[in-house]
């Protein structure tokens, strides 16, 4: 069972090595992933579960209750599990509110001025994901990165 | 603030070399007409400062043209500039005004020397020996057009700074009577310097002559220097700022106190006065003097079109 | 002594005759130079900086348009801020282009007439064959929006993108690509302009117009972070 877990597991990762971009931390390869064995996540949520990010690594510990929050009755029952995404119950606000529990404000915006005038507006999520292997906002271009202001503030 | 590279730098130091050597060559041709005309009279080119003055003076204006031109982004088409003409311009105003004050100077020169050049050709071609006998028929003429070019040349190199709006310092009425002033007592210094290399006479009467003007011109400099500065400070807003920036702490500060009051005025004032007084001139006196105004008048120069580009109105 | 004196008199009038000249030349200059207020076409831009986002479409767009070499720029977008306690904070943006001045310190300063005003649209342009680099235009620009083009080596800036845009008809780059609709390009001269209109209705102000620029890039101001003094 453990072996064929394994080769389940490593398939994936190659598959995740070649679509990510080239210069990307194969964390991944190298890391057995603590927070990947948590199982009262994975056991259900072995598909959109998985996390491989930087977020990931085995240093920092990090378990799918630091961002997600205590299953508690989900699925059936009431919980305060919190969605990281657009159509997510919980606001923008409170979505990024657990975000910046880790991340100065401050350091934000030195290293993009627009987590200035969007932290209480818009989610996190909606540019960054945390569970792919590299975070696909970070490498992108000048010109993606525009367009991106203008996905949202195009007028008609 | 880096003193060499800041974000609003547009000119660097080869425009300063260029401004400084116009000013010299307007004032070394301007010395060789007083000495001609007040010392000396026919025998002037036999003095070894005025023919130090008379190589100074083309010398220094070919190669500040030099400098200019290779300071072009395209040198190879500076040509353009003597084709195309801009009236409202001060650097196209200046460019004629630096042709015609070469054709001036060279015939001012054919006067002074027409008697070795004419010795020199014996008779072999008519035409020189006409067109000397023409140039000697008008050469008060020449001479006077050949001075007021001279002082356009020297107010010129101001005006070339003054004209910028864009900063306040360099903005400034008093600049182009500053540059002239100091271009003159640059042109005196060189051609002090200039004739001792030729072997002339520390203590003779050109020596005297020069630095006999000298002094006034230096206190005249200093006063201009205190205008300059305090009109801009009492002007307020960037003007005030921009002086302040100039003057203050830092390494253009120390330049302009250490290196344009004390060593480019203050101790050839000094000097000249010393040596006025005990009447006595020394080689090495003399040297040092006209040394310490030189650098004095490259330093004031290099200083007003580095500080001047800090502050932007 | 007789010939000082003659040779002071010829000085005189020699001086006199010139300093005539050249005002009769500046009076003739500052006369072609009225031309483009009769001119039918007069272009001007309006900047709102109560729209701008500051994403800098027009920036890149205007690169593209007018293949300006990387390391320069014909526009950028000055942020300044935040302003304000975070999470509330926001951000100024000012556009930093060539102002379309009407009176042009860069072309009274140059010494070949390569910066010159188009008499047709007022747009100031820059003739890259005519120019030498000798940088006066730089150093006169109050609003340092000069540079040197390292490929043509002559000086360049924005020209409202008459060679590009504008010969087909078209609005210029930055204005066709800003998402926010925050550039208004017009004729001053048309009083039936939406730039004319919104110029008349909304209150605006230009940069160093005490320079005596009288610039044609018009701002409407945002909320700026603090009253400064």
């Amino acid at each position: 069972m453990s072996s064929f877990k394994k080769i389940f597991t490593l398939s994936i990762l190659t598959l995740t090595t070649f679509i990510s971009t080239p210069f990307s931390i194969s964390y991944a390869n190298t890391l057995e992933l603590t927070i990947n064995i948590n199982k009262q996540c994975i056991m259900c949520h072995k598909k959109n579960g998985k996390m491989f990010g930087i977020h990931s690594s085995n240093s920092l510990e990090l378990r799918c209750q630091n961002c997600h929050r205590e299953k508690e009755g989900h699925p059936r029952k009431k919980s305060s599990l919190i969605k990281f995404s657009d159509d997510s119950l919980n606001t923008a606000e409170e979505q990024t509110a657990v975000c910046t529990t880790c991340h100065n404000s401050d350091d934000l915006i030195e290293v993009d001025w627009t987590h200035a005038v969007h932290s209480n507006k818009v989610n996190c999520a909606k540019c960054h994901q945390l569970h792919t292997e590299t975070d696909p906002v970070i490498a992108i271009s000048t010109g993606e990165r525009r367009q991106l202001c203008v996905n949202c503030h195009e007028s008609r | 603030m880096n003193p060499f590279h800041f974000d609003s730098l547009v000119w660097h130091w080869p425009i300063a070399i260029y401004l400084f050597l116009a000013g010299i060559s307007a004032g070394a041709i301007c010395f060789a007409v007083l000495l001609k005309h007040f010392k000396l009279g026919q025998n002037a080119y036999k003095s070894s400062f005025v023919q130090a003055a008379c190589l100074l003076a083309p010398l220094a204006v070919f190669s500040g043209l030099g400098i200019l031109v290779l300071d072009l982004t395209k040198p190879f088409d500076f040509w353009k500039i003597l084709v195309f003409y801009n009236p409202t311009s001060i650097m196209s105003v200046g460019v004629a005004v630096l042709m015609i004050y070469q054709v001036a100077l060279f015939s001012w020169l054919a006067c002074l020397f027409k008697e070795p050049i004419s010795n020199w050709c014996d008779h072999r071609w008519p035409l020189i020996d006409r067109i000397l006998s023409l140039l000697d028929k008008h050469e008060p003429t020449i001479t006077g057009l050949l001075v007021m070019l001279a002082l356009s040349l020297g107010a010129y190199t101001g005006f070339l700074l003054s004209a910028l709006t864009t900063f306040p310092m360099l903005n400034n009425p008093v600049l182009p009577m500053l540059f002239l002033v100091s271009g003159i007592s640059s042109g005196a210094a060189g051609t002090l310097l200039g004739g001792l290399l030729l072997k002339g006479n520390p203590d003779s009467k050109e020596v005297h002559f020069i630095h006999h003007i000298e002094i006034p011109i230096i206190l005249f400099e200093l006063v201009l220097l205190f205008t300059f500065f305090i009109g801009l400070i009492i002007s307020g807003g960037q003007s005030q700022a921009a002086a302040l920036t100039a003057l203050g702490e830092g390494f253009w500060g120390w330049i302009f106190w250490a290196g344009i009051i004390v060593i480019g005025l203050t101790l050839p004032l000094a000097f000249n006065l010393f040596m006025t007084a005990s009447s006595k001139r020394k080689l090495s006196y003399v040297a040092i003097t006209a040394s310490c105004s030189l650098l004095g008048v490259l330093l004031l120069r290099n200083f007003i079109l580095y500080t001047g580009q800090m502050t932007v109105a | 002594m007789e010939n000082k004196r003659r040779l002071f008199l010829k000085c005189a009038c020699a001086t006199a005759v010139g300093a005539v000249g050249s005002t009769k030349l500046i009076a003739a200059q500052s006369d072609t130079k009225t031309d483009t207020t009769e001119a039918e076409v007069n272009y001007a831009l309006i900047h709102d900086e109560t729209k701008c986002i500051g994403c800098e479409v027009c920036v890149d767009a205007c690169r593209e348009t007018n293949n300006v070499p990387e390391g320069v720029s014909r526009l950028e977008i000055v942020k300044t801020g935040p302003f304000g306690e975070y999470p509330d904070q926001y951000f100024s943006f000012s556009r930093k282009s060539c102002q379309q001045c009407d009176g042009t310190p860069c072309v009274n300063v140059c010494p070949t007439g390569a910066a010159y005003k188009d008499p047709k649209t007022g747009i100031v342009s820059v003739d890259s064959w005519k120019c030498v680099g000798c940088m006066y235009c730089i150093a006169a620009c109050p609003y340092q929006v000069r540079f040197i083009n390292p490929v043509t080596k002559a000086a360049d800036k924005c020209d409202f993108c008459k060679e590009t845009r504008l010969k087909e008809g078209k609005s210029p780059a930055c204005v066709a690509a800003c998402p926010t609709k925050a550039l208004v390009f017009g004729n001053l001269k048309d009083p039936d302009s939406e730039i004319v209109k919104v110029l008349k209705t909304t209150p605006n102000y230009r940069r160093k117009t005490e320079l005596g620029t009288r610039p044609k890039l018009f701002r409407i101001a945002t909320k700026s972070g603090e009253i400064k003094l």
